[in-house]
């Protein structure tokens, strides 16, 4: 059985004046069916873009390099155009601010029944099951206006809000999305993750920009897409803790590495890596003047000036000669606990 | 509810009030009013940190605005150091705001691109009628080394500087003139965790030493307690809560407070926020519930809950504004719907 998603020796790189600055730097990760994976990092850490490669939306000025293996097809060489292919019922992503993923002119009912028109042309195509993507001739069935695009609310479009626990959903499917609050645009982006049932769901910050009760909300669906529907999700954040609500496993990212990788558990009770332990570190705890916390002293790297050896060393408490000039790989520790540190 | 202002408050508001007026409708046709901060009475004592917790909408910032004069309050006092500065105007209140200062959210938006450091940093002292040009380099230099800047930083502008470090820029900023009072509005939550970190020590460690008032303002339930001495719940424009930060955050009495709580995250991961109830979403501020604010939402509510609004009043050594822990007055017979 394939996994939904292997990435290997995945490179990333951004088109600068003089050079090409690489954001993700050998990547490998795979995510198995239903599963949740968190990656943590901090801005400047390569999330976002290992993100955007794996969704195959990369800014023109980028360039993926290596593997990325959706349901047992490589989409790195796969041309832009036929990229569409895979989005929607293969895959999809939800984004820190769901304004600028929804259409301002459409209401929420005809962009949810894009979603319900969207899988149905995908499970036409039955591509997903097939040994060849063979790429369809004709319209593309996201400019159609057949009868489908303009019908009046779907139920499947009223009942896809009802399971996202938006109240009234009858009228809110009749709203733009400017009349929404930002939670319920987030649930209106989970709706049609919903309505896609969607094998891999990439969520870069969902939860960023809300409120910890609409935060809860929102992780509660999530949770709720990936047992119900099966679909795998990568939930990509700053925030650890948010992450340790959601993920079975963790990947912490540092210079576009991942430097720790292991069972949620364990990487919150029992990080290896100096970083992971510095982030964890930093999080406040306790009341004022009971435990002062921990820093990392200062700041992240330029990905257009990295240090030689581990990139972590120039912060780094316990850092030796050989972490200055030697790279770190990913090394079993524990079972399925991964650390890339010349410590161990 | 008025009390007298007792001396050892730097900073105290009684039934302060702020009004927006709001278009709405057809080509902004309907004339509203909103009020993000609806009677609030505060008092920040002399070397502490107030936090005033809340969510988006709920008012704090533009309760932080209000306290500084920089938004002007539609009703009710404020009194800084013993004086009603709510009556002073032109240079009376610029020499005043030296001592009553700010720390933006934004790290960005906040500081002038167009000026360097040591101008940023030394604006307070000019504003507020300081001649001296060896004094305020002195002073400027003194806050830039208090917050970790190094000097040669003094003649750079801010695009080259990191967001941690910006904010350190605009801390220096603040503390340059010896405030009595420093409103921080989300001082971190731009920055990233091992930034902040450094961000919330650095404060504390200000404030301990000159034993200046913070009011510190945020929506993260983590930094509230770990900077806080006392803090303030406000929802929907209304303190919900008020006490010692262990009173309130170690065995919260208000469902608000409880419910916003029990949504945090922590590092153990076997409590699962995902498994909080909260129905619905705040409220906006033209559309309220009637009687208390939180009534639509919360599991506890009863009749009078939607008739009458809950005042804030003493329960279990803090303040609540709830009718669960105010006896008498949930005895009144109320219509029950």
């Amino acid at each position: 059985m394939t996994e939904t998603l292997a990435v290997s020796d995945l490179w990333v790189d951004y088109r600068t004046k003089s050079a090409w600055a690489s954001a993700v730097r050998g990547v490998n990760l795979s995510v198995g069916a239903g599963e949740v994976i968190g990656v943590v990092g901090e801005s400047g850490s390569g999330k976002s873009s290992l993100a955007l490669a794996i969704i195959k939306l990369l800014p023109a000025n980028a360039r993926a390099r290596g593997k990325v293996d959706v349901l047992g097809k490589d989409i790195v060489g796969l041309p832009s155009k036929d990229a569409h292919l895979y989005r929607g019922a293969g895959m999809t992503m939800i984004f820190q601010e769901p304004m600028t993923s929804l259409n301002p002119v459409m209401r929420v009912s005809d962009q949810l029944s894009e979603a319900v028109v969207s899988r149905r042309e995908h499970h036409k195509l039955e591509m997903f099951r097939s040994d060849s993507v063979s790429v369809p001739r004709g319209p593309d069935p996201r400019f159609s206006m057949g009868p489908e695009r303009r019908a009046p609310p779907s139920k499947e479009a009223v009942e896809a809000l009802r399971q996202v626990r938006i109240s009234d959903p009858e009228r809110t499917a009749a709203k733009y999305p400017h009349e929404l609050s930002g939670g319920e645009r987030q649930r209106v982006m989970i709706a049609m993750s919903f309505l896609l049932r969607p094998r891999l769901l990439v969520a870069d910050e969902p939860t960023t920009a809300l409120d910890v009760t609409t935060q809860a909300q929102v992780l509660s669906l999530l949770l709720k897409l990936s047992r119900d529907e099966g679909t795998s999700i990568i939930f990509v954040s700053h925030d650890i803790l948010v992450v340790g609500q959601v993920a079975q496993r963790v990947a912490v990212m540092y210079a576009g590495e991942v430097v720790e990788l292991g069972p949620t558990e364990a990487v919150l009770h029992n990080p290896l890596h100096p970083y992971t332990r510095g982030l964890i570190g930093s999080i406040p705890g306790g009341f004022k003047g009971e435990k002062r916390i921990e820093q990392i002293p200062g700041s992240p790297p330029d990905i257009m000036k990295l240090p030689s050896g581990c990139k972590f060393n120039p912060r780094c408490k316990f850092a030796m000669d050989r972490c200055r000039v030697e790279e770190t790989a990913l090394k079993e520790m524990e079972k399925d606990h991964f650390v890339a540190c010349h410590l161990y | 509810m008025s009390r007298a202002i007792s001396t050892d408050d730097v900073m105290s508001a009684e039934a302060l009030s702020v009004t927006y007026k709001v278009r709405t409708g057809f080509l902004g046709s309907v004339h509203r009013e909103v009020k993000p901060v609806d009677g609030v009475s505060l008092s920040v004592k002399k070397g502490e940190v107030m936090t005033v917790i809340g969510e988006s909408g709920s008012g704090k910032s533009t309760l932080g605005f209000a306290l500084l004069r920089l938004v002007k309050p539609s009703a009710g006092r404020v009194v800084f150091s013993g004086q009603d500065i709510g009556e002073l105007k032109g240079s009376e209140l610029r020499r005043l705001r030296r001592k009553m200062q700010i720390v933006f959210q934004d790290p960005y938006s906040s500081l002038d691109p167009r000026l360097h450091v040591k101008d940023i940093v030394s604006e307070p002292l000019y504003g507020s009628g300081m001649k001296d040009r060896a004094d305020i380099e002195e002073r400027t230099a003194r806050a830039m080394a208090l917050v970790g800047l190094d000097p040669s930083a003094k003649s750079r502008y801010v695009h080259e500087f990191s967001g941690g470090q910006r904010q350190r820029i605009g801390i220096a900023r603040a503390i340059v003139g010896d405030p009595q009072f420093v409103v921080l509005d989300e001082p971190t939550s731009n920055l990233d965790v091992s930034i902040q970190a450094q961000i919330l020590n650095l404060l504390l460690d200000l404030q301990s030493k000159s034993g200046a008032s913070y009011l510190f303002i945020t929506h993260n339930m983590a930094v509230a307690q770990y900077v806080s001495d006392r803090v303030a719940v406000m929802y929907a424009g209304e303190m919900v809560e008020r006490g010692a930060s262990k009173d309130v955050i170690g065995d919260p009495m208000h469902p608000y407070t409880k419910d916003l709580l029990s949504c945090v995250p922590t590092m153990d991961i076997s409590k699962k926020v995902a498994d909080v109830k909260i129905s619905g979403d705040p409220p906006s501020f033209t559309d309220l519930p009637k009687g208390c604010r939180y009534s639509n939402r919360c599991k506890y509510a009863f009749g009078l809950c939607r008739e009458k609004a809950p005042a804030l009043a003493s329960a279990g050594g803090r303040e609540v504004a709830c009718f669960l822990y105010h006896k008498e007055e949930k005895s009144t017979p109320a219509p029950v719907r």
